[in-house]
């Protein structure tokens, strides 16, 4: 007969860069069950929106998380201009276009180089960390900053890039699909990686949506939902691939991150094309009043931001819901049936972060 | 260009019997919301339908409890449990109930105070 044990996971392990726990039910180091405990370093930055300027607080909302930060920002940015009915221009939104699929390409690379590192593959990690390099350079070059860049406002963005800046940025591009490439060979044809992927933690198409899995966790089991789609930004002028896989399990979510970077240079490529001349923000008068829903594609997947105000210059409610939030059950549900030495690979394939979480 | 969204004011009563509905639509929850609204709680039940939004909203009055919908759509417990622990609104039939303890916050329910009163 199988005996039963509960094995704490986290909040500190090697494999996780940020707390979350998790009460790891195991029967012969099978998990039967997990129960998440998160909430360690909560940091009430919502309720903050309550007694900072609407104006003042994108710079709280871009700290939500030092990964998607950008667009964090222009989430809560366009929120508070759906309120206001700001017309923004349009080579400020083809702008936001360029900086927020940097952003998922250095996210998609931050994450192959952790999984990488958690199945013990250093070099790998390595190679995927020096391309990532080079676009942090492109953040620093066109904004200041390689993490925080603050140049999303509500009315438009703060910075422009010159025609110069524009060729770099296509010429890094195509140094680092180039590369990718090379990565990719290892990720999708190494024995060892297959193993550690291949027909572990599926998650089906139906279960998916059940649990309200978003971004690449949903897409690797089929379904093909990206907010990009909806046509926010400049993204309803520009051709958006989506890449889905139909296997559900960690190889897929690692081919699709993978693919989507592909993605990604191909829509920055249409965007720096298309760019129109013209004005980069729109001045901002007056203060919001009114409630708005907005929903972006975040390198994670959909984030939502509800915003409430009430004329003044504070606002009433500023609520994000993060795409790791969305996908803790579907991560709950993956652990189930899979043995102890897979949970640390696991937890990694939903590309969770905890920063977004405990906003 | 956004996507259609729908609001629908709805009482508190008739929250498991449409959630069940949007269930049969097929619809994914993306989120649930509270807010503290005057003296009482304004809730947003947020579903995506092919695209679409469709954002439930109900005021709950100071000291009443509504329904749980974790049987309908089990990620609901997350944020259910999150109001709880953060604005002490008591959701009863939780599939998975942490007794508002889900964030470890100094103060007890941070956000159930307008302006951020009392938060020393």
């Amino acid at each position: 007969m199988s005996r039963r044990s509960v094995i704490p996971f986290g909040p500190q392990h090697p494999v996780l860069p940020e707390p979350i726990h998790l009460d790891l039910v195991i029967e012969d180091e099978i998990v039967v069950e997990a129960i998440p405990s998160i909430g360690y370093v909560h940091r009430g930055l919502e309720k903050l929106a309550e007694t900072r300027d609407y104006i003042d607080y994108v710079y709280v909302a871009e700290r939500v998380c030092g990964i998607c930060s950008f667009m964090h920002g222009m989430g809560y940015s366009m929120a508070v201009e759906d309120i206001m009915k700001l017309e923004l221009p349009p080579r400020a939104m083809y702008l936001r276009v360029i900086w927020a699929e940097l952003s998922r390409i250095h996210s998609h690379l931050l994450w192959m180089g952790l999984l990488a590192d958690a199945f013990g593959f250093e070099n790998l990690f390595m190679q995927c960390w020096r391309q990532r390099e080079k676009i942090l350079d492109i953040f620093e070059m066109t904004t200041g900053g390689r993490v925080i860049f603050s140049v999303c406002k509500v009315g438009g963005v703060r910075k422009d890039m010159d025609e110069d800046s524009l060729k770099i940025i296509l010429k890094t591009l195509d140094e680092v699909g180039g590369e990718l490439k090379e990565i990719e060979t290892t990720f999708l044809t190494d024995k060892s990686v297959v193993y550690r992927l291949k027909g572990i933690g599926v998650l089906t198409a139906d279960e998916a949506l059940s649990l309200g899995a978003v971004g690449p966790m949903l897409r690797a089991s089929g379904v093909g939902q990206d907010m990009r789609l909806t046509g926010y930004a400049a993204y309803g002028e520009l051709d958006v691939p989506v890449v889905t896989s139909l296997d559900g399990d960690s190889f897929a979510r690692c081919e699709v991150r993978m693919k989507e970077i592909h993605a990604s240079i191909e829509i920055i490529r249409q965007a720096i094309a298309r760019i129109p001349d013209g004005e980069i923000a729109v001045n901002v008068k007056g203060t919001p009043n009114g409630q708005s829903f907005i929903r972006l594609e975040q390198p994670r997947g959909e984030a939502f931001y509800h915003v409430r105000a009430n004329g003044s210059k504070f606002l009433e409610r500023f609520r994000v819901r993060t795409p790791t939030f969305a996908n803790l059950p579907a991560l709950l549900k993956i652990l189930e049936g899979r043995s102890l030495a897979n949970v640390p690979v696991l937890i990694l394939t939903i590309d969770p972060c905890i920063s977004c979480t405990e906003r | 260009m956004k996507p259609e969204t729908t609001v629908i004011g709805i009482q508190p009563i008739e929250l498991l019997s449409r959630v069940s509905g949007l269930k049969e639509q097929g619809c994914r929850i993306v989120q649930i919301c509270c807010s503290k609204k005057e003296d009482a709680y304004e809730m947003d039940y947020s579903f995506d339908n092919c695209g679409a939004l469709i954002d439930l909203k109900l005021t709950v009055s100071p000291g009443d409890e509504i329904d749980s919908i974790s049987a309908i759509f089990l990620p609901a417990f997350l944020y259910e449990n999150e109001i709880e622990s953060l604005f002490g609104l008591k959701i009863r039939n939780k599939a998975v109930d942490f007794g508002g303890k889900l964030y470890q916050t100094a103060k007890q329910t941070p956000f159930a105070d307008k302006d951020g009163e009392n938060n020393e």
